[in-house]
């Protein structure tokens, strides 16, 4: 049996959105997830891909619980820092959706969101365009500081800038 | 089709100075540790690991790593240093406080292969005794060729574990 599981996927096929949830994906058999991202673009609006999880009773956590750090790897300028230690959400691990077809796409891997009794961690890669053809690449770290169960993470940005195709993908690591 | 990521062996470390993990199936180019939830019995320790050969850790002076450090707190840090006694999973102390923990994913390469160094690549991310967080992203290598079968892990100062889980996978080749 592999020890890489695929577990969950949703997909947007409704056309524009802002926000796209995964639920109850984070079986506690597993200690560690793979969340693979897609956020596809509408037309050419350039907005930010953000990261919040949403907790045991269905709600996305948007209280002042994420800390990161986050480094933007720029192929035409260069490179820089993006830190919190107090946030309301995880900035950009996946970069920004840009200028169709610039998808953000990325791989983050979390820790222990299953267990009621331990932060959440994730490590993170992301790539997109930066609205002109330029690679932005993102390293990112980050921990949801507070000890609860994690049921499922949300993808979202601002005005509707998500299009059709917009999908997470969700593996368990056995 | 069979699978890529072959489970090789797993321990939980629950006490004691050192987590040893080691695999006995040679067959593979590319090894994937995944360790989580890495917890010390004292606050401000630093964790550490070298590579072992028959099951011995190797603990000559050459190891070498260069690695970019993200934290929350201040600047990104460029880390680095030569003719080491083993490779840092961090080098701000861990902390001891409720989920304060280690995680991270470490590739290692050339562990089968006696004519090349051995390498490791490594993603890192943990909260330090201050509740800081720190990420670690870069490569190590062992400068002397031989075997090596698995990790070693262990705390500054022989401080002693109080959790942690690490796996060690294989790449499979073949179909």
């Amino acid at each position: 049996m592999s020890s890489l599981q695929f577990v969950k996927q949703v997909e947007n096929t409704s056309g524009r959105i802002t926000s796209l949830s995964i639920t109850n994906c984070f079986p506690d058999i597993y200690k560690v997830f793979m969340v693979h991202c897609l956020a596809n673009t509408y037309s050419d609006l350039a907005r930010q891909v953000d990261v919040r999880l949403i907790d045991n009773s269905g709600s996305v956590i948007s209280d002042s619980e994420y800390t990161y750090a986050r480094l933007q790897l720029r192929s035409n300028a260069t490179y820089n820092e993006v830190n919190s230690t107090s946030d309301t959400n995880w900035d950009r691990p996946f970069c920004t959706n840009d200028n169709d077809p610039d998808p953000a796409t990325g791989i983050l891997y979390l820790f222990n969101p299953a267990s009621s009794s331990k932060f959440t961690y994730c490590l993170a890669q992301g790539v997109s365009m930066n609205g002109s053809g330029s690679v932005r690449g993102a390293k990112f770290v980050g921990v949801h500081k507070s000890a609860e169960t994690i049921t499922g993470l949300q993808i979202f940005n601002s005005d509707n800038a998500m299009d059709s195709g917009t999908k997470l993908t969700i593996f368990g690591v056995k | 089709m069979s699978s890529s990521l072959i489970l090789l062996n797993e321990i939980n470390a629950t006490s004691g100075a050192t987590a040893n993990i080691t695999f006995s199936d040679t067959s593979f180019d590319v090894y994937f540790l995944q360790f989580n939830d890495v917890r010390c019995d004292t606050d401000d320790k630093d964790l550490n690991f070298r590579f072992t050969s028959s099951g011995t850790a190797d603990d000559s002076a050459n190891y070498e790593y260069a690695v970019y450090e993200l934290r929350a707190d201040s600047t990104h840090v460029n880390r680095g240093a030569t003719g080491q006694t083993s490779l840092p999973v961090n080098i701000s102390g861990q902390g001891t406080g409720t989920g304060e923990a280690c995680n991270g994913n470490i590739f290692a390469f050339n562990f089968n292969n006696t004519g090349e160094f051995s390498h490791v690549t490594m993603e890192i991310t943990m909260f330090d005794f201050v509740e800081r967080i720190f990420g670690w992203q870069g490569g190590g290598a062992l400068k002397a060729v031989g075997a090596r079968n698995g990790f070693e892990f262990f705390w500054e100062s022989s401080a002693n574990f109080t959790s942690g889980n690490f796996k060690i996978y294989g790449l499979n080749k073949t179909n």
